[in-house]
């Protein structure tokens, strides 16, 4: 693709001058797929619920095929959830046992574990947003990152710990007060709320709206960026990715490595995807938003 | 930089992922045909489904009526020579019209309710010819003085003109006894003659009494009186008695409930705020919560929001609350097998909460439960089928777990909008700055 174009690309990551560098593998982009798409059926089968009493509460239950029928299809979502964050736990785990320097692994630059560096960049970018201060360099995560994946596990851990009480409430009630379940459903409930509302705003925003990368970021669906998006946005890379530049053209999604340009197939299936995905998660804020007054 | 994985640990992922795949979907599976958790709604009201005395002979025996009649005469009356042939008839009026309503063939009464009486029993002054006027007035009321009596106080005798009188509803010369228009013509033929001024009375078709029980099985067809009429038997104090004629087990176990039994329902009042009626007697009566002509039958799903609508008129805290739960919120959405009020307060056998017959005391509450969750045990029934967080009285928790996370919410959203916001603006500012950032620019004079 000839600069001109590439410029103009919907696809933010797809901007500027190459070459392309591996930021997610497959395994990423599939649990990210796999997230997305349960994270929609959870909450879509859940909102008619939380707002039975909004005018779109019915019509929307009986898409799913009423109440009983969205329940098992939020169930089975559930279910798929628990698998693939089985499977990210796995594979974090054989991670950092594979780990040639642990220490690092931990607390490097790589790292999504939050620490005293992104307590910094947030403030200083609080500084910047009021021109006291210069934009903060981000590493490969910065500390918008690392929020949206703990609040996740946090969304997960409480969210799915009190769905899996409501749902087998008969047993748990052998063990634990019965008004725990009514705790449970507070939870449930509002913990499903804040998790849709930061990722309608706040994730969206920083990956899609943001003027300078709207319409679209891509970048979780085809695993690469170009070089002058990868230094925009992760400018604290610029050593490695300068390193990793003189390494050969890698097929295969392997960090930082230079990659082959997205086909045109697979952007056209990125961006499809990416603006029906934004689009539904839009809707769905909407939806909120308007049930929120009733 | 990371080597990417060896063979064998491509190999251990790929069976791991399968091995998840396998485990989920039999997890799937187990809930995928499960049956809903409790017995449907459908079952339970079967097994709670009252007897009821069959509505024909009650209602007869209710009005009165006459089971067996007299055999008809079977000798044709004189009468029948001129008042069989419209012919003759037209020779003495003036008009044809007039010759017609003259014309009553013996064919007609003697198969009817009159047809063991001759013309005479009726029409006595007929001994002069030309008949006077007189010969053709009615004398109902000779032998039907009771419901004569009745008729004269109420609403049909009015004196705003317009007047129901006996020949407005029972046509006399071929007067069908209930039973046999009943049996022949069924409750529409009955209720032909009320409809007919009484034009927006007909039963929908929801209402489980359409095509079973006529107009006059619940309203006294002779001395009627409006509901607003405290002596009519559809007025508060009376009407559990009118439906109780048919409905005998409702009407015995409502008598002894809170909403029946006048003492029960004054002393559980005079101590606590849980509704807001305020009449004296009865707390709450038959039409108060099946509805009068709109009502639903218990198996039909409309009969579970009217319910819930005629319980939440007096108990709209308990209501706005259940509405709240899980619970309300499955019905509220067309769920057939979630607990409504009656699913655990019971129907017509209500009582307050620390009264031992009640079916949410202590006591019972497993039982209740349990008749949807099984395995229902103390703890479990300890969950509250009204979370009301603004009432901390009721349980701190659900009150402090409410404001927490509402809190948290408004704080995530607060803090983080604002970060989206003030970096939105930023952006825009950079932009008019010719900063690089955002700009169409790539590259060049990225002032950082």
């Amino acid at each position: 693709m000839s600069t001109i174009q590439q410029n103009a690309a919907l696809d933010s990551a797809q901007r500027g001058h190459g070459p392309y560098f591996w930021r997610f593998n497959l395994f990423h982009r599939w649990v990210h797929a796999l997230a997305m798409i349960t994270f929609y059926v959870l909450i879509l089968t859940g909102i008619p619920l939380a707002f039975s009493c909004a005018p779109f509460a019915g019509p929307l239950m009986n898409f799913w095929g009423g109440v009983e029928n969205a329940g098992r299809i939020h169930r089975t979502a559930a279910v798929i959830m628990v698998a693939y964050t089985a499977a990210h736990i796995v594979y974090v785990a054989v991670g950092f046992f594979r780990a040639r320097n642990k220490k690092k692994w931990l607390v490097g630059s790589d790292t999504l574990l939050p620490g005293v560096q992104d307590g910094r960049d947030f403030v200083q970018m609080w500084k910047w947003f009021f021109g006291r201060a210069e934009r903060p360099t981000f590493g490969r995560y910065g500390y918008l990152e690392k929020l949206d994946y703990f609040g996740e596990i946090w969304g997960f851990i409480v969210i799915g710990g009190s769905g899996f009480l409501l749902w087998y409430p008969e047993f748990f009630g052998r063990l634990l007060p019965g008004w725990l379940f009514n705790v449970a459903t507070v939870f449930h409930m509002y913990e499903a709320m804040i998790a849709s509302a930061f990722l309608f705003t706040i994730h969206f925003f920083n990956v899609h709206l943001r003027p300078d990368k709207f319409p679209l970021d891509a970048v979780m669906f085809t695993g690469r960026g170009t070089k002058e998006y990868m230094l925009e946005e992760h400018p604290a890379m610029e050593d490695e990715l300068s390193a990793a530049e003189r390494l050969p053209v890698s097929d295969v999604s392997i960090h930082d490595r230079v990659a082959p340009p997205p086909s045109r197939r697979q952007t056209l299936i990125s961006v499809v995807g990416g603006f029906i995905a934004w689009g539904v998660g839009l809707f769905t804020i909407g939806m909120i938003l308007w049930a929120a007054l009733c | 930089m990371q080597n990417p994985p060896g063979r064998t640990m491509r190999l251990l992922a790929v069976a791991g992922l399968l091995l998840l795949i396998a485990l989920s979907a039999v997890w799937i599976a187990t809930i995928w045909n499960a049956p809903p958790r409790d017995v449907a709604r459908q079952a339970r009201l079967e097994t709670r489904r009252e007897a009821r005395t069959p509505p024909l002979e009650s209602f007869i025996a209710d009005r009165g009526g006459v089971a067996e009649l007299p055999p008809p005469i079977t000798e044709t009356p004189t009468c029948e020579r001129c008042h069989g042939e419209l012919e003759l008839l037209r020779q003495h009026t003036e008009s044809v019209a007039e010759a017609r309503t003259l014309l009553v063939p013996f064919s007609d009464v003697q198969p009817s309710a009159h047809g063991h009486l001759t013309c005479a029993e009726c029409h006595t002054d007929f001994r002069t010819f030309p008949h006077p006027p007189s010969a053709a007035t009615q004398t109902c009321a000779d032998c039907h003085a009771e419901e004569h009596q009745g008729w004269q106080g109420g609403a049909h005798a009015g004196t705003q003109g317009d007047v129901a009188e006996c020949s407005s509803c029972h046509t006399v010369h071929q007067v069908e006894s209930v039973q046999t228009l009943l049996a022949a013509a069924g409750t529409d033929a009955m209720n032909a003659r009320c409809v007919a001024c009484h034009r927006d009375a007909e039963l929908p078709a929801h209402n489980p009494h359409v095509q079973e029980v006529p107009c006059s099985g619940c309203h006294e067809p002779h001395d009627t009186g409006s509901p607003d009429d405290p002596q009519s038997e559809l007025a508060p104090q009376h009407v559990a008695a009118t439906c109780g004629a048919c409905h005998v087990e409702a009407l015995d176990a409502w008598r002894e409930d809170v909403h029946g039994n006048a003492e029960l329902a004054a002393a559980t009042r005079a101590h606590d705020q849980r509704t807001d009626a305020t009449g004296d007697g009865v707390a709450a009566t038959c039409i108060d919560c099946h509805g009068g002509h709109d009502m639903y039958a218990p198996a039909d799903t409309g009969f579970v929001t009217a319910s819930v609508q005629a319980c939440g008129t007096c108990h709209d805290r308990a209501m706005d609350t259940w509405a709240a739960s899980y619970h309300g919120q499955a019905a509220e959405l067309g769920s057939a097998v979630s607990a409504t009020c009656s699913d655990c307060h019971g129907a017509h056998r209500v009582y307050p909460e620390e009264h031992p017959r009640s079916l949410v005391h202590e006591a019972n509450l497993i039982d209740t439960c349990s008749q949807c969750h099984r395995y229902a045990r103390q703890q479990f029934v300890a969950y509250d089928s009204h979370p009301d967080p603004f009432n901390p009285d009721r349980n701190l928790w659900i009150t402090a777990s409410f404001f927490f996370m509402n809190g948290l919410l408004a704080f995530v959203l607060i803090v983080f909008g604002a970060h989206t916001l003030l970096w939105w603006r930023k952006i825009e500012k950079e932009r008019k700055e010719g900063h690089g950032h955002g700009s169409d620019a790539h590259g060049e004079g990225r002032g950082r």
